[in-house]
């Protein structure tokens, strides 16, 4: 396999729209673990995130000639990534929860969570695979994916306060999980 | 701790977290296999869009061309719309000589032919017959009109001089005899160097601008001839046509067409599995690829109500091919760890439909949609495991048991038609079908439903009289 080093961006780009095998490599192999870790953020299953990391790859390679900017592709394959997961979770219906009326009473929670700093990416994504689906999304979405509350509505169908909320109520229970674990895991330490 | 700080903690931590998948170089494989697929998928595609659209083209293109080509043959000239000049003729004497457009002189001489002119051969006071040739080839418009009005009467056998003597008057915006079709002027034209008077059909007498020649055309038949591919009667049946199309009227027609289609295979499974294998079979069986290209051909029968409705019936023969390369689904069952696995199926359906005809000329668009009772005649599976020339074949009836005997498909299609005439139509255009079959394997049922869409390209011929 080539070495990324042999390439720039722009050229690997070039060589993809010109469907080189090798370029192709080279660019897979490059971006596949963010974008694998990506997919199984809103999946919570390897199997699935598997499929859909095959299928995202399929689609960049297919559209990679529609890319204006060479330069921005990692940011194209995460959107590219983001679509595809939102349309699996959609044909799924894992996103019906998004749509049902929320309690106002949303907690507000701006305490201070200073150790989540010393939790670990893995024992946070963990925690987030843990939320259901709907919320996972919205919190992947907003908080990871920096997507604005109007282009969360816009892509998964909802209202822009029904974003809002959503997130509100999907942070206010990663947090509460996040507690927990902190607190369980004091206590194992000690 | 505030909300900006949670997110960037979030976006820090696990923006960039990497996870690796289990086998990187059998993943990018497998993508690059299914980019292949597209294509060939995609290929496929446009392959069934556009070839029936190129036939469909091509074959009025031809017809069109032909058309024309028989037509130029048989008129000398499609710009010649003057009686005086294709009267005029060497073989005719002067005295008999037709001059309709303009005065002739008296005694005028036999002029040669000229371009554009038309010879009236065995024109003479002998045989008191000649014929006139067709002048135009946008005549046909006019003898539509015309016909009726003027050709209708040939129960009278008497054609009106009163006719004649207005097409002589160009500036009239009468209806010309110079339009008239390939028509022969039969019997006792008489012919007199006096009289300058023509006698019409109801005794009136007109002047005429014919110095030496009044004609009498009593009891002139007018026998139209063949107009190309299109006769004079077809003409006459399309006037009958669009002015009795909110009349009934049933024609059956038959129908052979073949079409082509790419089938998006659903499956799903019908039974609980009974055990872990099986449920790993059933599995395997739902993740297979499920893309099938089909083949119908068939025969049937339409009856055109009311012109614009439409009921079919018929018969076609389907032929499905079910293609799986990497499939383990049979393989594990009989062992054989990697391989292509192969499906066809054959069977007999005899669609009903119901629909709309849209004509537009000569062009036409007919849209059905109905369901199709299907009676599977054959299926096998044939496994080829990878890197053996070894076939695992299991045909005829033993498969042919693994599916249920009918199955029911619901069934559209959308056609543009041309008629090349009232008996023959050509059609081409898009066919859809769904429906559901069930496969019985090791104790386990499994739902398929195939959703095809395909082209359907061939002809209608119609035969039978209109009813009115």
């Amino acid at each position: 396999m080539t070495t990324l080093s042999e390439y720039s961006v722009g050229e690997l780009v070039e060589k993809c729209i010109h469907n080189d095998k090798h370029a192709q490599g080279v660019l897979f192999h490059k971006y596949y673990p963010v974008l694998f870790g990506l997919l199984y953020r809103y999946t919570s299953s390897m199997e699935d995130a598997e499929d859909l990391l095959q299928e995202t790859y399929v689609k960049i390679f297919t559209t990679i000639k529609t890319l204006k900017n060479p330069e921005a592709v990692e940011g194209w394959m995460k959107k590219v990534a983001v679509n595809t997961a939102l349309t699996f979770l959609k044909k799924k219906k894992k996103l019906a929860d998004l749509h049902k009326i929320l309690p106002t009473d949303v907690e507000e929670e701006n305490d201070h969570i200073d150790w989540l700093t010393q939790i670990s990416s893995e024992q946070l994504h963990q925690r987030i695979s843990e939320l259901p689906p709907g919320y996972r999304t919205v919190i992947n979405l907003y908080a990871i994916e920096g997507y604005s509350h109007q282009q969360i509505s816009e892509a998964l169908g909802i209202s822009e306060n029904t974003s809002r909320t959503q997130y509100m109520k999907a942070k206010g229970i990663l947090k509460k999980k996040l507690l927990v674990f902190k607190q369980s895991d004091t206590q194992h330490e000690r | 701790m505030k909300d900006k700080t949670f997110e960037q903690i979030l976006s820090e931590k696990l923006g960039q977290y990497p996870m690796m998948v289990t086998d990187p170089e059998l993943t990018f494989e497998a993508i690059q296999e299914q980019l292949r697929e597209k294509k060939k998928r995609r290929f496929g595609f446009w392959f069934i869009i556009i070839l029936p659209v190129f036939l469909f083209a091509g074959t009025v293109s031809i017809m069109s061309y032909m058309d024309s080509k028989l037509l130029n043959k048989k008129i000398p000239s499609s710009q010649n719309t003057n009686v005086d000049q294709s009267n005029q003729s060497s073989s005719i004497p002067a005295d008999e000589n037709i001059s309709v457009n303009k005065k002739q002189p008296e005694n005028s001489q036999p002029q040669n032919s000229q371009p554009n002119s038309t010879s009236h051969s065995d024109l003479n006071t002998q045989s008191n017959q000649f014929s006139m040739k067709e002048k135009t080839v946008n005549s046909i418009n006019t003898v539509k009109n015309n016909y009726e009005t003027k050709f209708i009467s040939r129960n009278s056998n008497n054609i009106n001089l009163n006719d004649t003597t207005r097409e002589s008057k160009v500036n009239e915006n009468e209806p010309q005899i110079n339009n008239l079709p390939l028509v022969k002027l039969v019997d006792s034209m008489k012919t007199t160097d006096q009289s300058t008077l023509i006698t019409d059909s109801f005794n009136r007498k007109k002047d005429s601008f014919i110095d030496a020649t009044a004609l009498s055309y009593q009891n002139m038949t007018y026998v139209p001839e063949k107009l190309s591919l299109r006769s004079f009667q077809d003409i006459l049946n399309d006037l009958k046509d669009e002015r009795k199309g909110d009349q009934n009227s049933i024609v059956f027609a038959i129908y052979p067409h073949i079409s082509i289609m790419g089938m998006k295979n659903e499956i799903t499974a019908g039974s609980t599995p009974s055990s872990y294998i099986d449920s790993l079979y059933l599995s395997s069986r739902q993740s297979q690829d499920k893309f099938m290209l089909g083949l119908q051909t068939g025969i049937g029968t339409r009856m055109t109500i009311n012109k614009y409705f439409t009921m079919t019936l018929g018969v076609n023969y389907s032929y499905y091919s079910f293609n799986q390369a990497h499939d383990d689904s049979v393989n594990f069952i009989s062992t054989v760890p990697f391989g292509t696995y192969a499906s066809r199926m054959e069977s007999i359906e005899i669609p009903f439909t119901l629909g709309a005809n849209i004509p537009m000329g000569r062009f036409g668009l007919a849209i059905d949609i109905g369901a199709a009772p299907s009676f599977n005649i054959y299926a096998s599976y044939l496994t080829k495991p990878v890197g053996s020339n070894l076939l695992y074949e299991t045909n005829g009836l033993d498969s042919l048991s693994e599916v249920t005997p009918v199955n029911l498909y619901l069934t559209g299609n959308i056609l543009l038609t041309y008629s090349i005439n009232n008996r023959f139509r050509l059609f081409a255009g898009f066919t859809s079908r769904y429906g559901v079959f069930s496969v019985f394997n090791e104790g386990n049922q499994i739902n398929q439903h195939p959703f095809g869409f395909g082209s359907r390209f061939g002809f209608e011929f119609l035969f039978g009289k209109r009813r009115q």
